[in-house]
């Protein structure tokens, strides 16, 4: 594995980072493909980092990616890793776990730990939670990072996004209130003034959600798409009817950063 | 009873050949009932032949029963007489059948003891019109399997005791659908299926020998595209 970027750079061990993102309390995975696999699609991994560098999408919301304030995807610059036809990035800290493959095929796939899962929290016994804003921006931004993708013609024919999460079971859902800015001037959040839907737990300890659509009408609805897919996880937890309008305000002002 | 002849059916589930085959109380493509009678009569076994050749050629093959009579529409598990069943030993059935058959046939004999058909039959529901009488013989099944690679063709003539042609050299037989009798190919729908079955042997043989040759190793299907990209993952990102 070689190593690209001016500062300095590790080669991260792929094996122990999954094995213990796959061991936390939750976890996500996202992958983004083309509905037709061509190899080399980008001629170069230099190709790749540029194209991530353009396409990344960065936002204000707190809960979109503490810590990663880089975008998604994060670009760690002591992450920096390329491969012979890969690119790869990554975080491990206290807060989170976080690792990226882009290929120069298009495929890219993303595991990350549930930020909501604040392991001082967890010893002390609180619940596991899911944050219904949190998973929209998320959602939100996964999409809109595939639509730059698609917009590079990335993917001719059609686009593919698999989203699983995964330690599920039991979880709640929740709705964080933003408290007050902090010294960044960051807006952050309080669980202790969060309104706690007592009822909307989930029952299944995976959440798979997919879209299947080609390139064009991927681009033209993706925004569409992610609020659609927000929801579905929501009625996994069994809320179905969270007023659409409020989350599609939540949405608007994620994309204009106006968090 | 010759306790000796029934081991060498030990790799068959008597019980099973009883209430299936014995008490099916029916005859069908794959199943010939004949009453107690002697290998050593010449039309016994021109009549035999014929429908070993004929079932020979049918998928998965069949069987001939002696020991159950007909009355009209039923029929009575009556058993064989203890002197005509020891006429009725493999190699004599083979080396007679082999006479007739190109390439050959595949049989087993079995003798089923009366009690284990007697058994069999209290557990049939639909036997109970029929008396089985613990009085009476054993009964003798000759198993036919399907043709191996090639249809079984009539490779010699064969006449009754009154001089009737009975067997035709050269004739393909077969138990055609619908009809319980053994005859020569008459239709195409009969020669298809004799056809298509051949056809399918050989390419499985075909298969078969090419698996073992490691040739299927170098023929890899064609992946997918989820699996190309699958596959261009690490094995923990899958």
């Amino acid at each position: 594995m070689s190593a690209i970027g001016a500062l300095d750079v590790t080669d991260v061990d792929i094996s122990e980072r999954l094995e213990r993102i796959k061991k936390s309390t939750g976890y996500w995975c996202v992958n983004i493909r083309s509905t037709k696999f061509e190899e080399y699609k980008i001629d170069s991994t230099e190709r790749c980092w540029d194209i991530i560098e353009k396409c990344r999408v960065f936002s204000n919301s707190p809960g979109s990616m503490i810590p990663f304030r880089w975008g998604y995807p994060v670009i760690n610059s002591s992450e920096r890793d390329s491969g012979d036809y890969w690119i790869q990035s990554g975080y491990d800290g206290l807060d989170g776990k976080k690792i990226w493959r882009f290929h120069q095929s298009g495929q890219f796939i993303d595991y990350f730990t549930c930020f909501e899962d604040d392991h001082l929290g967890l010893e002390l016994g609180f619940e596991l939670k899911l944050d219904i804003f949190s998973t929209l921006y998320r959602i939100t931004e996964i999409y809109e990072f595939a639509t730059r993708l698609a917009l590079k013609g990335i993917f001719d024919t059609g686009v593919k996004v698999t989203i699983n999460l995964t330690g599920m079971e039991g979880r709640r859902l929740i709705e964080r209130r933003n408290i007050k800015p902090d010294v960044t001037g960051v807006t952050i959040q309080d669980d202790i003034n969060s309104i706690y839907f007592s009822n909307y737990i989930s029952s299944s300890n995976e959440i798979n959600i997919k879209s299947n659509l080609n390139s064009i009408n991927f681009i033209a609805s993706s925004r569409e798409e992610a609020l659609n897919k927000a929801m579905e996880i929501y009625s996994k937890f069994g809320l179905n009817d969270y007023p659409e309008f409020i989350l599609r305000e939540k949405q608007d002002d994620f994309l204009k950063r106006r968090l | 009873m010759d306790q000796n002849r029934y081991k060498s059916s030990k790799y068959i589930d008597l019980e099973q050949l009883a209430y299936n085959i014995i008490l099916h109380g029916n005859e069908e493509r794959y199943i010939d009932y004949k009453s107690s009678m002697s290998w050593k009569d010449r039309d016994v076994k021109m009549v035999t032949v014929k429908c070993i050749l004929g079932m020979s050629n049918l998928p998965q093959g069949g069987y001939i029963v002696f020991g159950v009579r007909q009355d009209g529409n039923e029929f009575i598990p009556d058993g064989m007489e203890q002197d005509y069943i020891k006429t009725f030993t493999k190699d004599d059935i083979d080396a007679f059948v082999k006479n007739y058959a190109e390439p050959y046939v595949e049989l087993r004999v079995t003798v089923v003891p009366r009690n284990i058909v007697g058994s069999a039959a209290k557990n049939k529901a639909d036997m109970k019109h029929i008396e089985f009488s613990d009085d009476g013989g054993d009964f003798v099944v000759i198993q036919i399997s399907e043709f191996d690679e090639f249809p079984v063709i009539c490779d010699k003539e064969g006449k009754l005791k009154n001089g009737e042609l009975y067997l035709r050299e050269g004739a393909m037989y077969v138990r055609p659908r619908g009809k319980i009798e053994t005859s020569e190919v008459r239709t195409q729908i009969e020669m298809r299926e004799i056809v298509e079955m051949a056809t399918d042997k050989n390419l499985r043989s075909f298969i078969e020998r090419m698996g073992r040759a490691g040739i299927l190793e170098l023929i890899k299907p064609e992946l997918t595209d989820d699996q190309k990209y699958d596959n261009e993952l690490p094995k923990e990102m899958r």
